[in-house]
């Protein structure tokens, strides 16, 4: 699996898993976008200068939920800042890089590292409101 | 030694000691400046242009209260200490000079502030940094500048 020359050495870490099963985004553009699935290290890069490698290959992945009631709890948690952005839901397997469980507030907060060509956006939906209340 | 810092001109060189919310980045966090005074931060409001996050003083023994749920997310900003907190706007073409603003607490929009009722409950103990207390002075003035000292 080929990944972007940004990730420091050890990234994904050995605990990661390959990608699969059902998991939740959220993004700003319905349909999501390929800048739905930018990493912070991508966006910030100059923020992780100095900072330990765990911390950078943690900004080289994306936030995803693997249970739609705690990304919604975050939605709801945070309203200005992420108000405007809708959930959406994408089913992986391996081809879709690693995955690892890092609980945050919510148990299911996983930290996913997308590899190059993927197109991660073309396997997520944005679900409606109903299924979002 | 490596460590997760941030810089902030009204405060200085902050360490990041705990990561209590993460989404991409940390979004709620506790951090602590080089005279040992701790902030809890939030992601407050984005935009496509700026990146707003609040910044409040905690006394050791207030952000354990924050820690373990007796004291909400919602009224750690809202009501905090010294009645003021910081509103630092990022824009994305120049992060490195942050518009800061001081505010009241309770001047805050509500829906810039985590939702009422959602609390942290930690049962850990607290990390070593933060469990020897730095004494808070009596109204935290010494964080404020003087044209909002003069106003209290």
């Amino acid at each position: 699996m080929e990944w972007p020359h940004f990730y420091p050495e050890n990234c994904p870490p050995t605990e990661a898993k390959p990608a699969s099963g059902k998991i939740y985004r959220l993004v700003r553009n319905d349909p999501a976008q390929v800048e739905d699935f930018r990493t912070f290290f991508e966006e910030n890069s100059r923020w992780f200068q100095n900072k330990p490698t765990t911390t950078v290959c943690k900004g080289c992945g994306i936030s995803v939920y693997t249970d739609l009631q705690d990304i919604k709890r975050l939605k709801d948690r945070y309203k200005r800042k992420f108000g405007k952005h809708k959930i959406a839901e994408g089913e992986l397997d391996a081809k879709f890089g690693m995955i690892q469980n890092t609980p945050s507030k919510e148990e299911s907060h996983h930290t996913w590292w997308v590899p190059i060509r993927a197109e991660p956006w073309a396997v997520f939906n944005v679900i409606g409101e109903s299924k979002e209340q | 030694m490596e460590t997760d810092t941030l810089n902030i001109s009204e405060l200085g060189r902050l360490e990041i000691i705990e990561i209590y919310d993460y989404y991409d980045q940390p979004i709620l966090f506790a951090c602590k400046n080089a005279a040992g005074h701790l902030h809890l931060v939030v992601a407050a409001d984005e935009d496509e242009q700026h990146e707003t996050w609040l910044y409040v003083r905690v006394s050791a023994e207030r952000l354990n209260l924050i820690r373990s749920g007796t004291i909400d997310l919602h009224d750690a900003f809202a009501d905090s200490e010294n009645g003021h907190l910081l509103q630092v706007k990022f824009s994305y073409n120049n992060p490195t000079l942050p518009q800061i603003e001081h505010l009241k607490s309770n001047q805050v929009p509500e829906d810039m502030l985590p939702t009422p009722g959602e609390r942290l409950d930690l049962e850990t103990e607290m990390p070593p940094v933060l469990s020897k207390p730095e004494p808070m002075s009596k109204n935290n003035q010494d964080v404020l500048p003087s044209e909002i000292r003069s106003t209290l």
